[in-house]
């Protein structure tokens, strides 16, 4: 269980898991990324990123079954844990405090 | 499916650096998305996309270990550090760049050593000690007081005590500070 806080990237992750709903793994969550935030990710940043919220407790994974065109190897499919939820909705309340009562042409792009 | 298989050598630094626990994971979304690309792109260009992501995860799972063994961050080292985060980065980014700039800074450290082994050989004047090639540094020692003797303050003080006249202060005064080659006595 992790009491920190998320950095921007696993907010990223996290909430691409969730978007994703149904037998999320790897692959998903790196084109979930890039298709909403119309950036190229470095994928190898998705995976570490992963590992490091499983180990905190805010992702739990299980093995899917295996498939012939990758190699007889199984997917590894993954779920944000209700402490990945409680964190994710702490970082938003954070940032809309943060936002709060601030001129909106402040946030416009220009 | 392609039967063709993704670059062994890749494959290998893959299962060399990524940790154990993520190892399958990563090996298999690799090849998933290296058949998909045989099939639209061709077999040589998911080779070459499969080499760059194998270096990107090899690079990035070591600066990890790296993070969870707390090599990192300490004062004295911090600076060294973040150049190997930025050098990481910049190899996953653009790994091809990267090495260029690598072998070209090589490169130019090659030429710049042999250049100075030639001016020390062919032109620098060796001292008269014996085996000089080891002397990396020559230094006054007190043996009365145990300890490195400040030759430059001494100096300075000994020529300011000379000093008689105003215009003296602008001028050089020579002293004789040969080093000794040998004890005197033998």
């Amino acid at each position: 269980m992790s009491n920190g806080n998320l950095g921007e990237f696993e907010q990223m992750v996290l909430l691409a898991i969730l978007q994703l709903g149904e037998d999320v793994y790897g692959v998903p969550i790196v084109e979930e990324i890039e298709r909403r935030t119309d950036r190229s990710v470095a994928r190898a940043a998705v995976y570490v990123t992963l590992r490091r919220l499983e180990k905190k407790g805010l992702v739990e994974s299980w093995m899917g079954a295996p498939s012939e065109e990758r190699g007889g190897k199984a997917r590894r499919l993954v779920r944000v844990r209700p402490e990945g939820q409680r964190l994710l909705q702490g970082s938003r309340r954070a940032m809309e405090a943060m936002w709060q009562g601030l001129d909106p042409a402040h946030g416009d792009a220009p | 499916m392609s039967a063709r298989r993704p670059p062994r050598g890749a494959s290998w630094l893959l299962r060399r650096f990524v940790p154990g626990d993520t190892r399958d994971r990563v090996l298999g979304d690799l090849k998933e998305v290296f058949h998909e690309r045989s099939r639209t792109r061709g077999h040589g260009s998911a080779g070459i996309w499969f080499w760059r992501e194998a270096v990107s995860f090899s690079v990035l799972f070591v600066l990890e270990r790296a993070r969870e063994a707390g090599v990192a961050p300490t004062r004295g080292v911090a600076p060294s550090w973040l150049d190997v985060k930025l050098g990481g980065r910049m190899l996953v980014k653009s790994p091809l760049l990267t090495l260029t700039g690598c072998v070209a800074i090589a490169t130019a450290i090659g030429i710049n050593a042999g250049f100075h082994e030639f001016v020390r050989i062919y032109f620098s004047a060796a001292t008269q000690l014996e085996s000089d090639d080891g002397v990396v540094r020559i230094s006054n020692y007190d043996v009365a007081g145990g300890g490195q003797d400040p030759r430059i303050l001494k100096d300075l003080a000994r020529w300011r005590d000379g000093l008689e006249t105003v215009e003296q202060i602008g001028a050089a005064l020579r002293l004789d500070m040969g080093l000794v080659l040998q004890d005197p006595a033998g």
